[in-house]
């Protein structure tokens, strides 16, 4: 329990600790999606500083609050720089944003520390950097900012509340003059003509721009401008105050800080106070208890069918209704509580473009970044998974995908490089896109480093070589393009990752690339890990499924057109030699072939294989259960499903079959 | 010593080839018959297979495999005893189990020194009940993955 030893000497129960680390990530992702619109000399939308600020301030509270001393000192020096911001105090500047994306990035590392135990990187240095950033820029004067930011909130949740409570709310300007003072309109009298109107929320003077006095009244009042429309000649400017959605959010925010806050914001309908946030291993408890249902849904089947010429015509019918009935709604019930499970893969995305951001900065180029298909939901599960892998394809199409500004102005491209994430919803799939318009693949490149490196044999793939085993090639683990290990190849995963990790999904990878236009990944998820199309085979008296994603094709083979070289069975597949392993080797069964059998065409390029089995049964939509236990975690499984009948039947694990198969000594001469 | 005041724990007894063994009934999360399993292919020999419980595939070991007997064939009065320790749920085949006891904490002796082989390193302890003996077993050892599979490692890889 030594690791929830907080700072103040302080235990944290962990419960709290996670919640506190879940919101932390939640804001930071707000943070990063809106620090990369940051750009230098321009002034930024307000709504943008005022998220942030409050951002910052959020996690600092919270910090506060479970003791992390490292986090909260970290916060608030961004939240200081945010204010300097609003409050006009300094611009954004180049040096700013550097500092920015430093401090987040530090902010991130003292809560992953914190997060696994380990000691907190120092912040000290960092505090000063920034602390000059804010001082050391001369303060700009503008008007209108005299106010301190709690009288200004104090006035903004004033004017929330009027309006809320139906008031309008007008902000009248009074510029006394000689004339006006003639004409005996001074400022009292403007003043208790405005306390005749309504009740004044808030009252300054100012000075105008060419040097004058002015007068600034803030009223709630019922009445409508009809009431003031005279007073335009009495030097009287007015204009009605609206708060905008943002701001009315903000208002609230003020009521209750200090407390936990929600989550990011999102635009659109969905209200904040809608949103609950369940651990997911409620959802799962919730998933095995419908799994459950349905095992109890077959076997009432099954007894069903039984007793059904016991039964009268009239009494089966209706009990058949009311059966088919409880069916539906379990599928209903199935679904929906897969959709909790679903969450918009935006939230990936926005991270990706702080993470273009920070290697384009470190690369010194200059990579827009353009996102659609933000609302594309996919599994939670799936998501979390895809993280490190999109991070890695992300890193990638910056520093090895885009050309530096030089090179592409030579090529007559535009000088900004550009990436973009696209995701969207195929039938029971989800596919995501990571696309650069860089320099694309230099085939022969990959070609002859795989050669030296031993990857693949010197004659093999002589030419060109396809896309397929390119991708192939640069998925082999232990292969990197460029020469030097920079900054963000050098760290983090490889292809090779990520391959497994879409593979590990049940997913696929595929990629197009050309010379000079760039290259494209595309990714293939399903929809959700826990249910899954798949083909549902037998073989040497077992029942086995395999995920319809990883399979190629299924074809069937005459057994007398099998060819056998030494240890090995070959078939001509598309022209070309595959060797086809049968299943019950892999898995110590014993077969019974007939003449015809059916090849399970499995993964892509040289590591293409064909599993052999004694048939073939159906296609269906199975839940898939995770085998966990050692005892049982063999490879070549990837977890259990039941097909109505309450007996599990064993998920086949396609990328563990291709291993396997080429593990030459392992297969084919157990 | 009165017999309220003495400390017990409460156990699951069942019997293993005529042999009474015991089990914390809070590592025991439920009994069941024995339905449909599905066997692993290159899992250790003692695992049955898989069997689905309340949603959730679990492995289910031969106990008699497990302690090095001779397998026999399920009957009506085969169980499946579901241990859970820490996140791990495991089904335990067993010739048969009726029993709930509380058995004083006074008369469980550490097993005896000349007990030797397999069984001595999962064994918490015996129990003498009257004239019967229990073998109090300690359900991590029984689950003990490393030990267990000590002999299909180097078969497997």
């Amino acid at each position: 329990m030594d690791e929830n030893k907080t700072d103040n000497g302080f235990f944290v129960a962990s419960e709290y600790l996670d919640d506190y680390f879940a919101e932390c990530y939640e804001h930071l992702i707000v943070i990063k999606r809106d620090v990369v619109t940051l750009e230098p000399e321009k002034t930024p939308e307000k709504k943008v500083i005022e998220e942030l600020f409050r951002s910052f301030h959020t996690i600092k509270g919270l910090s506060g609050m479970v003791g992390l001393a490292e986090a909260e000192t970290l916060s608030h020096a961004l939240e200081d720089y945010f204010r300097a911001l609003r409050d006009a105090r300094v611009t954004v500047s180049k040096e700013g944003i550097d500092i920015l994306i430093e401090g987040v990035k530090l902010l991130e590392e003292v809560l992953t520390a914190k997060k696994s135990g380990q000691t907190p990187p120092s912040i000290n240095e960092f505090a000063n950097k920034i602390k000059i950033i804010i001082t050391g820029q001369k303060p700009e004067t503008k008007k209108n900012q005299s106010l301190s930011d709690e009288t200004r909130q104090e006035i903004e949740s004033k004017v929330y509340e009027a309006i809320k409570g139906g008031m309008n709310v007008w902000q009248f300007n009074f510029v006394p003059s000689n004339e006006l003072a003639a004409k005996g309109v001074n400022v009292s009298i403007v003043r208790s003509r405005l306390t005749d109107l309504g009740e004044i929320l808030n009252a300054v003077p100012k000075i105008t721009e060419d040097g004058g006095v002015a007068f600034e009244f803030i009223v709630a009042t019922v009445k409508d401008e009809s009431d003031f429309k005279g007073w335009a000649e009495h030097g009287l400017t007015w204009e009605r105050l609206k708060l905008t959605e943002e701001e009315m959010a903000k208002s609230h925010d003020e009521e209750d800080k200090g407390g936990i806050k929600r989550g990011p914001e999102r635009s659109g309908p969905m209200s904040i106070t809608n949103i609950v946030r369940v651990d997911l291993k409620r959802l799962d408890e919730l998933m095995e208890m419908v799994g459950e249902l349905v095992i109890t849904r077959a076997r009432l089947d099954d007894s069903i069918r039984r007793i059904s010429r016991f039964i009268p015509e009239k009494e089966m019918d209706f009990l058949q209704e009311t059966h088919s009935h409880m069916e539906r709604q379990l599928r209903n019930l199935r679904e929906g509580v897969m959709r909790i499970r679903m969450v918009p893969i935006g939230e990936v995305f926005e991270r990706m473009q702080f993470v273009v951001m920070d290697v384009a900065r470190e690369d010194r180029k200059s990579v827009k970044l353009e996102i659609s298909g933000h609302d594309t939901e996919i599994d939670k599960l799936v998501v979390e998974r895809m993280m490190d892998p999109m991070l890695h394809l992300v890193r990638n199409a910056v520093s090895h995908g885009i050309e530096t500004k030089e090179e592409r102005l030579a090529k007559g491209k535009p000088p900004d490089g550009k990436i973009r994430l696209n995701a969207y919803t195929s039938g029971d799939s989800v596919v995501i896109e990571i696309e650069d318009d860089g320099r694309g693949m230099d085939f022969e490149k990959i070609l002859s480093k795989a050669r030296s490196e031993g990857i693949i044999d010197g004659d093999e793939l002589r030419n060109q070589g396809q896309t397929r085993d390119i991708l192939d090639i640069i998925c082999a683990s232990g292969f990197s393009t460029k020469e030097e290990a920079d900054m963000a190849s050098g760290r983090g995963i490889g292809m090779a990752i990520v391959k497994n990790a879409v593979e590990g999904l049940n997913g696929s990878l595929s990629m197009e690339t050309e010379p000079d236009k760039g290259t494209r990944f595309i990714i293939n998820l399903p929809l959700t890990l826990l249910i899954v199309d798949a083909l549902i085979l037998a073989s040497g008296g077992h029942i086995f499924a395999i995920p319809q994603p990883s399979v190629r094709e299924v074809v069937e083979i005459e057994m007398d057109r099998i060819n056998i070289l030494e240890n090995n069975e070959l078939i001509i597949y598309r022209g070309a030699p595959l060797p086809i392993i049968r299943l019950g080797r892999v898995f110590g069964l014993t077969e019974n072939y007939g003449p015809i059998v059916y090849g399970i065409i499995l993964g892509s390029g040289s590591k293409k294989v064909g599993i052999m089995v004694e048939q073939m049964l159906t296609r269906r939509e199975i839940v898939v259960r995770p085998i966990t236990d050692p005892l049982v975690s063999v490879k070549g499984v990837a977890g259990a499903t039941e097909l109505g009948d309450g007996k599990p039947v064993l998920i086949l694990h396609a990328s563990d079959l291709i291993n396997m198969a080429s593990t030459k000594g392992g297969v084919l001469n157990a | 010593m009165p017999e309220e005041t003495r400390e017990k724990e409460n156990y699951i007894l069942f019997k293993l080839m005529g042999t009474t063994y015991g089990i914390k009934s809070n590592d025991v999360q439920q009994m069941e018959m024995i339905e449909h399993i599905t066997p692993v292919p290159n899992a250790p020999a003692f695992v049955e297979g898989l069997v689905f419980l309340r949603g959730q595939v679990i492995p289910a070991i031969n106990l008699r495999l497990r302690f090095g007997f001779e397998r026999v064939d399920y009957d009506i009065k085969t169980r499946l005893i579901v241990v859970q320790k820490g996140t791990r749920r495991v089904g335990l085949i067993v010739d048969n189990a009726r029993e709930f006891v509380a058995i004083p904490k006074d008369v469980i002796t550490p097993p005896p020194e000349a007990i030797s082989g397999l069984s001595g390193e999962y064994l918490e302890g015996v129990a003498t009940l009257g004239d019967r003996l229990v073998l109090i077993l300690n359900i991590e050892e029984v689950l003990n993955f490393a030990e267990a599979v000590k002999p299909y490692i180097q078969e497997n890889n």
